[in-house]
């Protein structure tokens, strides 16, 4: 006990300990997207589904939840089940065999839904483009909102992208501006 | 007495008439043999006392349209000297069928279910010839390392994805239990059938290859020299180690003389790899038993070691950093004096951690006795890596087939006879100390020098090499065989997952399905490198 105690005073807070995003790396977000994020802004659950990626896009979404990026603290949740969404990022390009459980996913997703597409190959097959066994990208399937870019994106470009994306005018905020407008002009 | 004959001498006395010729290549000795005499011949490999081979590799190369026959390649490792040993045979002109060995070399297994898949031919007496790679939606008769299949061909769905064919118990309180493809944490897609009856799990099937992007054919589409991307993401936790073995593999078909500095780099940025994934894997173990404090920890160390592999190389997952011939990234003086210091920490930080975890005795109560793979089991399987050796297979290719500096340098290589959880656990902590003492080791040792070395000859159409890594995970093994204008004419890749899958399948027998996550956590294994 004594020594857990040591341990976690002595490692101490190490959140946010990471290297900014380059500036290079641009994420793209749909316009609709934001507006559709507008209902997230405080809490966003995600599904991540790999539909072939080649795995260092899955460790850089774990790495999201290790206590460097921690991104429960930005209200993102991982949820277990499609059924508990809010968002689906998707990694890899659509293999034959993954594009089945692709749709399933995205049908069993509750309404409003986003869509990320991250990494190279979600958006563009990436260096799998052409073969048999790969279907095409992401928005081939499913309509994206969000792409992501890089092979991989480094977890603090994740962040930066869905940070922006939740970022968007919100319901509050135009109902205040149109509320204080009407006042402007009713002096 | 005696005298006593090398491998192939051996063979060559007691199955003189049915071996065609015998050739070496690059050291590897290979047997030609005929078609039907393939089963005994690897079987008497296979159980003979004195060669004792465990088949490593096993893969088809389709030879048109320079030579109108397939070729089957057997790679076997012996027993005490762990030297490689070939058998090959060849299937002339549209035969399909060959003898399987499954029925006396299980390692075989999925090998021959590949073959059928990728080429059509059939292993005759195989016991369970379903398809492996091709889910049953494929429509029939798609080949697709044929070479008159065109890599970018469009496939016609037979029927509505999703379903597959399991092996199934019936009986009264038996029930399944589907998992996957797609699974609650953030994993790879695989699905898994259990049959249980009560608790425990009384059979595993594994279905895989849902994520199979046809890595081997897209290489077909490769110079030698433009390989290396795509190496690099057939599994990207072992970025290194794929890279290092297929620029191995094209070094050796061009007689390239890769330098020592950059060998012993290519050695610095393998332990690297070994050291974040097995660290994060340490941490991963221990999540799945809920002890969410020593996962933390280790996340927040692996996390640690990224940063620095992105500091030193300008990629987290050390992509970029070997090619043809050598390294494109070098590490200057100061530079590896902050790579030593970080490893000095981390390794205090660490060594603080196992002792907090080694004391638990909840968590140790859930990793003893669970997950037991047996040696024997382990043996038939040709089981590789921290999942074999942790379960009495003594066996690393840093030792027994030096690579890169490892000739060089001394490898103490961990081991545990138990075959659980808690062994696998044990021999990844031993190795990830022994990953920082070889970086503290070769820090003394690096010579200056250049960083690559430049290529001698044009390969022949037909030349081929084999190359082999110790990654992290166990054996890499390519096959890279050249064809007309140095286009590659078929790479076969293997990652030690698509080995170690089919063990796992007994590894869990009598364990309950809680315990699932945390045995497969332990085996800690690859599905996009095994679905390529
Ligand atoms: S984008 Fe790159 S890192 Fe991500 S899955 Fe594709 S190849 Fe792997």
């Amino acid at each position: 006990m004594f020594k857990i105690l040591k341990k976690s005073f002595k490692t101490g807070i190490v959140t946010g300990q990471y290297p900014p995003a380059p500036a290079w790396q641009k994420f793209s977000v749909a316009p609709t997207a934001q507006k559709k994020a507008e209902l997230f802004r405080k809490s966003l659950t995600i599904r991540e589904v790999d539909t072939g990626s080649c795995n260092a896009c899955e460790m850089e979404m774990n790495a999201l939840a290790n206590p460097v990026y921690d991104i429960e603290r930005l209200g993102i949740h991982i949820a277990a089940s499609p059924r508990h969404a809010d968002a689906l990022v998707v990694t890899g390009p659509v293999t034959v065999n993954m594009e089945g459980p692709l749709k399933d996913v995205f049908k069993t997703t509750p309404n409003p839904k986003l869509v990320i597409a991250l990494g190279d190959c979600a958006i563009n097959c990436g260096i799998f483009k052409g073969s048999y066994a790969v279907t095409g990208p992401v928005d081939q399937h499913i309509p994206v909102d969000v792409r992501i870019p890089g092979c991989p994106p480094r977890p603090a470009e994740i962040i930066e992208a869905l940070t922006e994306l939740r970022k968007g005018v919100t319901t509050f905020t135009r109902w205040f501006k149109k509320l204080s407008g009407k006042r402007a002009t009713d002096s | 007495m005696e005298p006593v004959l090398n491998p192939v001498e051996h063979l060559q006395r007691i199955f003189g008439p049915a071996i065609n010729r015998v050739s070496t290549n690059h050291g590897i000795p290979v047997v030609h043999v005929h078609t039907n005499q393939i089963s005994a011949i690897t079987r008497y490999i296979h159980t003979n006392e004195a060669l004792r081979g465990t088949l490593s590799l096993l893969w088809a190369v389709d030879h048109r349209p320079r030579d109108v026959r397939y070729e089957l390649w057997y790679l076997f490792t012996l027993g005490e000297s762990k030297d490689w040993l070939i058998v090959s045979t060849d299937l002339l002109g549209e035969e399909r069928l060959f003898e399987s060995i499954t029925p006396k070399i299980h390692a075989a297994n999925w090998y021959e279910r590949e073959i059928r898949d990728m080429f059509g031919l059939i292993a005759q007496g195989h016991p369970d010839l379903r398809r492996l790679v091709r889910h049953n939606h494929w429509p029939k008769g798609v080949h697709p390392l044929h070479k008159n299949f065109p890599w970018n061909s469009v496939l016609q769905w037979r029927q509505p994805p999703g379903s597959v064919d399991g092996h199934f118990i019936h009986g009264e309180g038996v029930f399944e239990v589907p998992v996957g493809p797609i699974h609650a944490g953030i994993i790879e897609p695989g699905h898994f059938r259990f049959t249980v009856a009560g608790e425990p799990i009384m059979h595993l099937d594994l279905q895989h290859f849902w994520k199979h992007r046809g890595v081997e054919k897209l290489f077909e589409q490769q110079t030698l020299s433009g390989g290396v991307a795509l190496a690099e993401r057939i599994s990207g936790d072992t970025t290194l180690g794929h890279s290092l073995a297929y620029c191995q593999a094209v070094e050796m078909l061009w007689e390239i003389h890769v330098p020592r500095r950059a060998r012993y780099l290519r050695s610095v940025f393998l332990e690297l790899e070994r050291l974040h994934n097995h660290i994060g894997d340490v941490g991963g173990i221990c999540n799945d038993t809920a002890y969410a404090l020593a996962h933390a920890h280790c996340s927040r160390l692996k996390e640690r070691v990224m940063q620095l592999n992105d500091r030193l190389t300008g990629s987290r997952f050390l992509r970029g950093v070997n090619c043809v011939g050598g390294v494109d990234i070098d590490l200057s003086t100061d530079q590896f004096s902050e790579l030593v210091a970080e490893l000095e920490h981390i390794e205090k930080d660490f060594s603080e951690l196992e002792q907090i975890i080694a004391v638990n005795a909840s968590l140790i109560d859930r990793f003893e006795s669970t997950g037991i793979l047996k040696k024997q089991t382990a043996w038939d399987h040709g089981v590789v890596g921290v999942v074999g050796r942790a379960s009495g297979i003594d066996r690393d290719l840093r030792r027994d087939r030096p690579f890169a500096a490892y000739d060089e340098l001394s490898v103490r290589v961990a081991g545990s006879s138990h075959g659980d959880v808690r062994a696998r656990v044990q021999v990844r902590v031993s190795e990830i100390h022994e990953s920082i003492r070889l970086i503290r080791e070769i820090q003394r040792m690096l010579p200056d020098g250049p960083l690559k070395g430049d290529r001698q000859v044009v390969p022949d159409s037909g030349a081929w090499a084999l190359s082999a890594v110790e990654g992290w995970r166990g054996e890499i093994l390519y096959f890279l065989m050249v064809g007309e204008h140095e286009q590659i004419h078929r790479c076969k890749v293997r990652d030690p997952s698509f080995v170690n899958w089919p063990a796992i399948q007994m590894a869990v027998i009598g364990n309950i399905i809680p315990d699932f996550p945390l045995v497969n956590k332990s085996f800690s294994l690859s599905y996009a490198g095994n679905d390529l």
